[in-house]
Order: structure tokens, then sequence, then C-alpha cells
């Protein structure tokens, strides 16, 4: 009875084999990689939720992360968003200007901060900060194998990790879009303000009289979806790094690059679904 | 081929003594490399047994097949009664706490400082531990290895020596019943390395731990082994003690001992 119940098990094990290796051949086989690569992404993003939800929590290393994105990014972000707000206005103006449409700069200036150029620049100083520093610190942890030391005392590395990390970039994103886009404008105001005499309270009313509700929505949400890409890409490619030192600055390098190219992905996504609800 | 090598392991202890690891005929390869082909062996409780072995002949692969590091592509490992193999996450962390896994370059995390280092695997594990009983356990695990001084140091201040002796303090803080070395001595000085091999013994004696030692220095082999295993091209050669092993006629073996 034994014997027959482990044949039909093998059996049974054969046919998923062997239908699995037909499904297999429909794919070419160059692009194998690729997609064990796709399934292999999928099963990390699935860990971080798993282990999101999961008592117990790590709030202190969760809290440190938040520190180290978002307070140590203030400076940086802060600089290049009020340069961009600066050089935004003061090249649109003169197109404007030949309109006759000058009354229109803060609403121009605006709508390409709140939409566009705040959420985008803030995603890319980070990528190129933030998500180089990640990937750059987790693969010389791996290298050094103080993750399979903390792997060996079950001390869950991904929780500690990975979990806060991802969770810390997030958060941490949005609040430093929030944050660029009010030094973006305020510094578009002072430029306004030097050649045109504008005063605080018509250049802002005409701020938020451009931007709508679904703009400030859109804004931060497309911001957490940079963030949590930011963190993933950077997590994903430090935690996976291949041995040596090499492997680290492939792991940055990598981080860095994929984060970008994602980050416009999602911005494009994103304009298509605003649009939809315009 | 498989029974005949087992037949060569002589264990030193008595064999009414349990077995507290059975490794049997595991494999593993990455890609076209074979690391490990069909090696089997036994640990006994009390027991601690030298892998011993040229660099690359799958020693280390060895021994984090016991941790769930890595799996073997076949063949079963027990550990403390578990099958490592099918154990699930949250009972290969049980078993792990039971293991104390000692790195070669001693895997210090070099954002902590040895306290924090020490203390970490602690919270983690037993988050109702209060600071005195985190600062008491502290203080008795550098004590055991000598380092009580260093405490707030950094992991970038500390010497090679004193490196491995926090490693080997930081699995012992666990108080684990299974010390796993690897290369215990590489990269030290003589005289460091003698003192390393010293708290091998010591831990063994003061702990009652059993220890699976890998390594391819013949005076650690000698100093902490009760029983040597000799692994060549991912297979067993020899084992023994010391003194069997030392009268092997085996060339790749014997070049160990005649050097």
């Amino acid at each position: 009875m034994e014997k027959e119940l482990t044949g039909t098990t093998s059996s049974i094990r054969n046919t998923i084999r062997q239908q699995e290796e037909e499904e297999r051949l429909w794919i070419p086989e160059r692009f194998h990689p690729f997609f064990e690569t796709m399934a292999k992404i999928a099963r990390f993003i699935g860990r971080f939720f798993k282990n999101l939800f999961n008592p117990p929590f790590e709030t202190t290393a969760f809290l440190d992360q938040c520190y180290k994105i978002g307070y140590q990014s203030l400076l940086l972000i802060g600089i290049t968003a009020a340069i961009a707000g600066v050089v935004f206005s003061q090249q649109s103006r003169p197109s404007l200007v030949a309109f006759g449409a000058q009354s229109w700069l803060p609403s121009f200036v605006s709508i390409a901060v709140v939409r566009s150029l705040g959420p985008l620049i803030t995603a890319l100083i980070c990528s190129g900060k933030v998500a180089s520093n990640i990937a750059a610190e987790l693969s010389s942890m791996r290298v050094t194998e103080q993750i399979d030391a903390m792997e060996v005392s079950a001390t869950k590395p991904f929780k500690y990790l990975i979990v806060t990390r991802i969770l810390a970039a997030t958060i941490m994103i949005p609040i430093l879009t929030i944050f660029a886009d009010t030094l973006s404008l305020m510094s578009s105001f002072l430029s306004v303000n030097i050649l045109d005499q504008t005063s605080f309270n018509l250049f802002f009313t005409k701020v938020f009289e451009a931007i709508s509700f679904l703009d400030i929505i859109g804004s931060i949400s497309k911001s957490v979806f940079f963030g949590f890409a930011i963190g993933a890409v950077a997590c994903y490619k430090g935690y996976y790094a291949s041995k040596g030192t090499v492997g680290v600055g492939k792991a940055a390098n990598g981080a860095v690059v994929t984060s970008m190219f994602l980050i416009f992905i999602i911005d494009l996504l994103a304009l298509q679904v605003i649009t939809f609800f315009r | 081929m498989e029974d005949q090598l087992e037949m060569k392991s002589k264990p030193l202890t008595s064999t009414t003594q349990k077995e507290i690891v059975t490794v049997q005929n595991i494999y593993k390869s990455f890609g076209e490399k074979k690391v490990l082909q069909g090696v089997s062996f036994h640990l006994k409780k009390g027991e601690n047994l030298v892998v011993l072995g040229k660099s690359g002949t799958g020693k280390s692969v060895l021994i984090k097949c016991l941790v769930g590091l890595l799996y073997p592509d076949r063949g079963s490992v027990n550990v403390l009664g578990e099958n490592v193999l099918e154990l699930d996450p949250v009972a290969l962390d049980a078993l792990r706490l039971k293991i104390g896994f000692n790195f070669q370059n001693s895997a210090l995390y070099d954002s902590m400082t040895v306290r924090e280092n020490l203390e970490f695997p602690l919270k983690r594990n037993f988050r109702e531990m209060t600071e005195k009983e985190l600062d008491k356990a502290v203080d008795e695990a550098l004590e055991s290895v000598g380092l009580s001084h260093t405490k707030d140091l950094m992991p970038s201040e500390l010497s090679g020596g004193m490196r491995k002796r926090i490693g080997i303090a930081r699995t012992l803080i666990l108080k684990p019943e299974i010390m796993l070395y690897d290369e215990p001595t590489s990269g030290l000085d003589p005289v460091t390395a003698k003192e390393i091999n010293e708290l091998i013994v010591e831990v063994k004696e003061k702990y009652h731990t059993a220890a699976i030692v890998i390594t391819h220095d013949i005076s650690c082999a000698r100093t902490t082994g009760d029983r040597i295993m000799a692994l060549a091209e991912g297979k067993v050669l020899e084992a023994g003690t010391f003194e069997e092993i030392s009268k092997t006629d085996h060339p790749a073996l014997k070049a160990f001992f005649d050097y």
C-alpha cells in the first residue's frame, strides 16, 4: 500500500515536472535569467510585506533609518530644490513676458513644482544619496558575512536590515518631497520678488489657485512609490550582492541606475492614473 | 564506498555517547563545481571534531550546511535531533540558537561597539531581558574570552586575535550546545593562534560544548581536536585521532604533516 502511494506521488511529480518543462519551452532560453530575477524580486517584495506586519517590530532601527534617510538628506534636498525653483522661474519668465503673461508665473511654477519637479528632484537626489548608501552598506555586510552572522544567531536580519530601510524610505521621501516643494516655491517667490516686486500674499494666492487637491495627493502618492522603489531596489541589490569587493561597487551602482530608471517609469504611470482622475 | 569511508571514522569518545550531529552522504555543487561529494560524519556530545583540509575542499560549505546557510543538493543533515533540511524558518531559528557559528573573519557588526555586538542576539531573541541582565551576560561572555576592557571599543579598534575572541564571546552569550569554528587561527601570528586554540579547549571544558573546528592548521588540529576528519576534493579521506591520522600514507594528507 505504502509502495503504491509512493509510486503515485512520484508519477504526479513527474507529470508536474513535464508540464513545467513544456511551459518553459514557450519562453526563449535567453530570457530565463530575466524571469528568474523577476521571480526573485517578487519573492523579496512579498517577504517584505510578510515581515512588515508580523511583530516584533524593529522600532529603534526604523527610527534610526528615518533619521539617516530623512534628516540627513534635508540640507542636500533643500539646496537643490531652492536652486531648481530659482532656475525654473528665471528661465520661464522671458517666455511669459513675451506673451504678456508674466502674472501667470506663480501658477506656472506651482504646477510644475508640485506636479513634477518637486517629487522628481527629491527622488533622483535620494536615488543617488540614499540608494547607493543602503546598497553599499548592505553589500559590504553581505561580503564580510555580517548578514550570515545575524542569520545564524536567529536575529532575523531581513526584518532588522531590510524592512526598516524600505519602510523608512517609503515614509521619508514623501516628507522630503513636501519640504522640497515648499523650498522650491519659496525660492521662486524670492526670485520673482527681486525682479517684479510681487507680494508674498499675491504670489502664494496665485500658487494655491493653480493647484488642486488632486495635484497635492498625486504628488505625495507618487513620492510614496518613488520611496518604496528606491528602498526596495537598494535593499535588493545590497542584500543579494555577490561576494567580493567588486560586488559592493556593482550593488551601489546597480541600485542607483535601476532606481533612477524606475522613478521615471513610475512617474509616467502616475501621470496616466492622475490624468484619468482629473 | 561511502560505507568504507564511514568505517574509517573511529570516534575517540565512548560509543554510548549521544550523536548530536549526523551528516549522511551530502553532495553540494555550485554550477559545474562539485564541492562536496558524498560526505558523511557524526559528532558526539562533548566532542571536538576537527575537519582538516586544504583551502577549497568544501570545509566551510560543510558547516554552513549544518546551520541552514547553505542546503546540500542531496543527503541528510541531522543536528540535535532535527532534520535541518526540513525545518520551517521558526524551527530553524530555534535550532540555530543552540549552535554558535564563528566565522573566519569574525563577522563582527562594524557599525556597533563590542557591547552592542554581544547584546544584539540577546536583545532580539530574549526581548524580556532587562538592561541589568544584558550587562551581566555581556560581562560574563567578555570575561570568558579575557577581553572585559574592550566593551566600548569599535571592531575597527581591535586586533585580529581580539576580533576572533569577541566573535567567540558573541556566540557563547547564547549558551550554545555546539560550537562551529571556521578557520579560527587563519591570519593570526603563531602566539595569538596558540591562544585561540587554548581558548577553544577552554570553551569546551567550561561550557561543555561539542565543536566542529574547520582548519588547515596542523597545530590547531592537534590542540583542539579529539578526533580529526580529513577532507580532500569534497570527500572524506581519513578519520581518527591525531596520532592515527599523522601516520597516514595518503599523499594529500601526508603533505600536512611533512610540512
